[in-house]
């Protein structure tokens, strides 16, 4: 769920520093958990659209759409959209790292696909098999629940796919 | 998000002949995946999604698609028995966790309301979903979020339904 610049930002805020930035991952205190902001684009998306990138409650962390696309001018062929999936979930895997959890532990995906827009030249399949290239190589057995729906548009210009994940990450005492 | 072909196949293989080998649980972080039968596994192992996984208190249950399969009708009634065979699929699963739909504590469905798998309106096609569902779910009824969608993966699909249920793992409080 986030607008166009802001993932150019913080899209760049996850590559270009390895190291976590100073201050980063953040903790903001909610009802029964947390609100995680794993670095200053998120920070800067908490601020002005107002959504967490990961929130906590009891033993499960709730993390919002991540969007997969060209943004600009970049190719739109299966090999970049491939390309564009890693750059989102090496996104979600700073979250998810943040929140003490893995991708082993994601139960539920949700996966919304513009199937015929502006930001990937290609079939319904295609876009399909392009994006589960990238999610095997982040994701492995046992795999979660997902449930993979058509959308009309997403809020980033030219997005592809929304990904919208609960992880199940019980707190362990002393952290 | 089972596409056609395993669809149809995972339904008809809910018929007894696989009852030796599924359902059948595999481990995982805080709980395990459940896969409810033979053509649930070829989905798990070709597009590798659970049917449903299982984690703490809750069990996650993966989109299913309501479609008619080959040359099965597109009219009111044909769309609700194929609705059925979703639920008695969706039974199942909660069958394998010891669930049962008055678990269910939350439902998204995501429709298409104009495409080629079912031949009436919007509301027809709400109305008939609705009075399957209430074969299999009675009150209290759980949280439901309905809305359209483009397309979906199962070829002609008209309906994918989403399940979150409430599992507690401590049987002695069941």
């Amino acid at each position: 769920m986030r607008k166009p610049l802001l993932v150019a930002a913080l899209i760049a805020a996850a590559t270009s520093a390895q190291a976590q930035p100073t201050g980063y991952p953040k903790i903001v205190p909610a009802p029964g958990g947390e609100v995680i902001i794993h670095s200053p684009g998120a920070q800067r998306n908490y601020d002005a659209y107002k959504f967490a990138p990961a929130r906590r409650a009891g033993d499960f962390v709730y993390i919002s759409g991540v969007i997969a696309g060209p943004y600009g001018g970049s190719e739109r062929d299966a090999a970049a959209l491939t390309e564009q999936t890693r750059r989102a979930f090496r996104s979600i895997e700073q979250m998810l790292k943040a929140s003490g959890a893995t991708f082993a532990d994601v139960v539920m995906i949700n996966t919304f696909h513009v199937w015929d827009g502006p930001g990937f030249k290609g079939t319904r399949d295609e876009q399909f098999a392009a994006f589960a290239k990238a999610k095997d190589e982040f994701m492995s057995a046992p795999h979660p629940a997902w449930t993979a729906v058509g959308t009309t548009g997403l809020l980033a210009d030219d997005g592809v796919v929304e990904i919208q994940m609960i992880a199940y990450a019980p707190k362990k005492a002393g952290r | 998000m089972l596409k056609p072909a395993l669809l149809a196949a995972a339904l008809f293989a809910a018929l007894p002949a696989s009852a030796q080998t599924y359902p059948k649980t595999i481990p995982a972080p805080g709980g395990h995946v459940t896969i409810t039968n033979a053509a649930a596994q070829k989905a798990y192992d070709e597009i590798r999604f659970a049917p449903a996984r299982r984690a703490g208190d809750w069990l996650y249950i993966s989109g299913l698609v309501i479609a008619p399969y080959g040359d099965e009708g597109r009219d009111v009634e044909s769309f609700k028995a194929h609705t059925r065979r979703a639920f008695r699929f969706l039974d199942a699963t909660l069958k394998a966790e010891g669930l049962t739909f008055a678990d269910v504590v939350m439902i998204n469905t995501f429709h298409v309301w104009n495409g080629p798998g079912f031949t009436g309106t919007r509301d027809q096609q709400f109305e008939a979903f609705s009075a399957v569902k209430d074969e299999f779910m009675p009150p209290p009824h759980p949280a439901w979020t309905a809305v359209g969608t483009t397309e979906l993966l199962g070829e002609n699909g008209v309906v994918e339904m989403q399940m979150i249920v409430y599992a507690p793992r401590d049987a002695a409080r069941r």
